[in-house]
C-alpha cells in the first residue's frame, strides 16, 4: 500500500531520550504524520503505556500522558497515521489508552493452531536439510507451542543432527526422530502466560473485555 | 550515576514499567563496564528480588556493600532480600545499619520496622515504624508500614487508623486496601473483606493475591485446629467415664452433638458470606498449600462426622478414629508452616 512503517519500544525510547522522552515521543509522532500514510508500531505497549496507578515515577507517568496526547492528535491530527500496538500483557496497559479514538480495537492473537503450527514448522525448516519429516505429526505433538517455541524446536533438531554428523564424521539430514526428540526436549513457553491469563479472566473481566480469552481458556479447560 | 542518559535511570524506568528482564539486562551490561558501581549493584539486587531470585539479590547487595559500605540503600535492599529468605536476625542487622547510615531517611527505619515485626519483636517494630513516620508524616509507605506492624502486633484499631490515613492520601493504594481487607478478615467481616480483596485483584488481575482470598477456609481450619481435638478428647474422656458412672454416656453424646453443631454453625458463619470465591482461589494457590488445606478440611469434616455418628449411636469405638485424626490435623498445620 506504500505506507511508511515506524516501530518503537520502550527500550528505544529510554535508550535514546531519557530526560526528554516526551518531546521525542512527540517528534516521533510528528515524523509519522509527515510520512503519512504511515503505520506506527508500538511494541510492548504495556511498558510504554503502563497503568499510571502502578507507576511511582512522575517521569514515566508523564510519558504515558504524552502518549495519550499524541494518540489524540490534538496538535497535528493523525490523519494517515495508523497506530498499531502489541503486548503480551494488555491488562497492564493504562485504561485511558484503550478508549475510543485511541487504541480502541483489541485483537487476541492466540498460539498457533495445528495447521498454523505445521506452516510455522515448514517455514523454519525450509532452508535446512530435512528428510522424511511428517509435519502433521509434529504439529499434532506441539499443542500450546508458540511460534518462537517451534523455531526453537527446529533449531534444536538441527543441533542434534549436526552433533551426530560431527561424531560420526558423516553428514546426515535432519530426521523426524531429531524433531520428535527436540519436541520432547523443548517444552512450550506459554504455560506461565496462560496462568496469568486465567487470573485475568477470573478477576479482571467484569466489563467483558477478555471474553474471547475466557472462551478460549474454557475451550482448553484452563478456566 | 546522575546523568540524563545513564543506565541506572534507564534500568529503574524499565523495572518500574514491569520490564524486569530488560532492566536486569541493562544493569548487567552496565556492570560489565563498571563492576564496582554500588548504585547499579543495589538496583540489580532490587530487580532480582522482584524476579524472586532472592539468593541472587542477596549476592548483588553483598557486592554493592563491598563496593560502597556507606551506601544506606544497599543495606536496606540487603535487609529486604534477607527478609525474603526468612533470615530475620541478619535482616534486622542490615536494616539497623541502613538506619544508622541515613538516620534522617525514613526508608531505613521502615525496613527495620518490618524486619523486627517479621521476627515477632513488635514493640521495637512499632517504635521504628513510628520514628520513620515522624520523618515523613505524609508518606503513604510510612503510614502503611505503621499499619502493617500494628496489625502484626494485634493492634487492629491503630492499624486501621494508619491504613485509612494512607488511603486518604492515595485512595488507589493496593497495599492499603489489602491491609484494610485483612483487618476486616480478622474481625470476621467476611463479605466486606472479600469484596475488598476482589477489588484489589480486579485492579491488577495478572497478580491477584489468591492466598489471601482463601482466608475464610484457612482461618476456619486454623481456629478448629486447636479446639476440635480438645473437644474430641473431652467427649472421649466423658465417654470413658461412663464405665464407672452410667449417666456420663448420655452426657458425652450430648457434648458430641453440641460440638458438632458449634463447628457447623461457625463454618456456616464464615463460609456462607464468603461464597464461592475462596474455593475458586483455593484451586489457584500453590500445590503444596492447596493439598495441605484440602487435607485439613477433609480431616475436620471426618472428625465432625465421627462426632455426629457417636452422638447418634453412642458407640465408643467411633471416637477412636476421631482421636487418631487429631494429630493428623496438627501435623498438616506443621507441614503448611514449613512450606511457607
Amino acid at each position: 500500500m506504500g505506507a511508511a512503517f515506524l516501530s518503537l519500544s520502550i527500550v528505544d525510547v529510554l535508550a535514546m531520550w531519557v530526560g526528554s522522552s516526551e518531546r521525542n515521543l512527540h517528534d516521533l509522532f510528528s515524523a509519522a504524520r509527515a510520512h503519512a500514510p504511515c503505520v506506527l508500531f508500538l511494541d510492548e505497549i504495556d511498558a510504554l503505556g503502563h497503568k499510571r496507578s502502578q507507576l511511582s515515577s512522575s517521569a514515566m507517568r508523564t510519558l504515558v500522558n504524552q502518549l495519550l496526547t499524541e494518540l489524540d492528535g490534538i496538535d497535528g491530527g493523525n490523519d494517515g497515521v495508523f497506530v498499531l500496538a502489541a503486548t503480551n500483557a494488555p491488562w497492564d496497559v493504562d485504561a485511558a489508552l484503550r478508549r475510543p479514538g485511541r487504541l480502541d480495537r483489541t485483537v487476541l492473537v492466540l498460539p498457533p493452531d495445528e495447521p498454523a503450527r505445521a506452516a510455522v514448522l515448514e517455514y523454519h525448516l525450509r532452508e535446512r536439510p530435512v528428510a522424511g519429516v511428517d509435519l502433521r505429526t509434529l504439529a499434532a505433538a506441539t499443542d500450546g507451542y508458540s511460534g518462537a517455541d517451534l523455531a526453537h524446536v527446529c533449531e534444536t533438531a538441527a543441533e542434534y543432527a549436526m552433533r551426530d554428523s560431527l561424531a560420526t564424521g558423516e553428514a546426515r539430514m535432519i530426521t523426524q526422530d531429531d524433531l520428535a526428540r527436540a519436541v520432547r526436549e523443548c517444552r512450550p513457553s506459554t504455560g506461565a502466560w496462560f496462568a496469568t491469563a486465567r487470573n485475568v479472566a477470573l478477576f479482571g473481566n467484569q466489563a467483558g473485555e477478555y471474553d474471547d480469552l475466557a472462551a478460549y481458556l474454557k475451550q482448553r479447560k484452563l478456566l | 550515576m546522575t546523568g540524563e542518559d545513564d543506565p541506572y535511570r534507564r534500568a529503574r524506568h524499565l523495572a518500574e514499567a514491569g520490564r524486569d528482564a530488560d532492566a536486569e539486562a541493562e544493569l548487567r551490561a552496565a556492570l560489565a563496564e563498571e563492576p564496582g558501581d554500588a548504585d547499579l549493584l543495589t538496583l540489580l539486587g532490587y530487580v532480582l528480588r522482584r524476579r524472586c531470585d532472592y539468593p541472587g539479590a542477596l549476592r548483588a547487595c553483598d557486592a554493592a556493600i563491598a563496593a560502597g559500605p556507606a551506601l544506606a540503600d544497599a543495606h536496606a535492599e540487603r535487609a529486604e532480600s534477607l527478609m525474603a529468605l526468612v533470615r530475620d536476625a541478619d535482616a534486622i542487622a542490615a536494616a539497623r545499619e541502613a538506619a544508622r547510615l541515613a538516620p534522617q531517611e525514613p526508608a531505613g527505619h521502615l525496613v527495620l520496622a518490618r524486619a523486627l515485626a517479621g521476627a515477632g519483636r513488635h514493640d521495637e517494630a512499632r517504635a521504628a515504624a513510628r520514628h520513620g513516620l515522624s520523618l515523613a508524616p505524609q508518606s503513604v509507605a510510612a503510614l502503611l508500614t505503621v499499619a502493617d506492624v500494628e496489625r502484626r502486633a494485634g493492634r487492629r484499631q491503630e492499624a486501621e487508623r494508619a491504613a485509612r490515613e494512607a488511603l486518604a492520601i492515595d485512595p488507589e493504594s493496593a497495599y492499603g486496601r489489602w491491609l484494610l481487607a485483612m483487618l476486616d478478615a480478622e474481625r470476621l467481616r467476611v463479605g466486606r473483606s472479600l469484596r475488598a480483596l476482589r477489588e484489589v485483584a480486579r485492579d491488577d488481575p495478572a497478580r491477584p493475591d489468591v492466598i489471601s482470598m482463601t482466608w475464610p477456609v484457612r482461618s476456619l481450619l486454623s481456629a478448629l485446629r486447636r479446639w476440635l481435638p480438645a473437644a474430641v478428647a473431652l467427649v472421649a474422656v466423658v465417654a470413658f467415664a461412663a464405665r464407672w458412672w452410667a449417666p456420663a454416656a448420655g452426657a458425652s453424646r450430648l457434648l458430641a452433638a453440641l460440638f458438632a453443631a458449634v463447628v457447623a454453625g461457625f463454618a456456616l458463619r464464615v463460609l456462607v458470606p464468603a461464597g464461592r470465591l475462596p474455593w475458586r482461589c483455593l484451586r489457584l494457590v500453590p500445590g503444596p498449600l492447596r493439598r495441605v488445606t484440602v487435607g485439613r478440611a477433609v480431616t475436620v469434616v471426618a472428625m465432625v462426622a465421627l462426632l455426629c455418628a457417636y452422638a447418634m449411636t453412642g458407640l465408643g469405638l467411633i471416637l477412636i478414629p476421631a482421636l487418631v485424626a487429631a494429630p493428623v490435623l496438627g501435623g498438616l498445620r506443621a507441614v503448611e508452616r514449613e512450606r511457607r
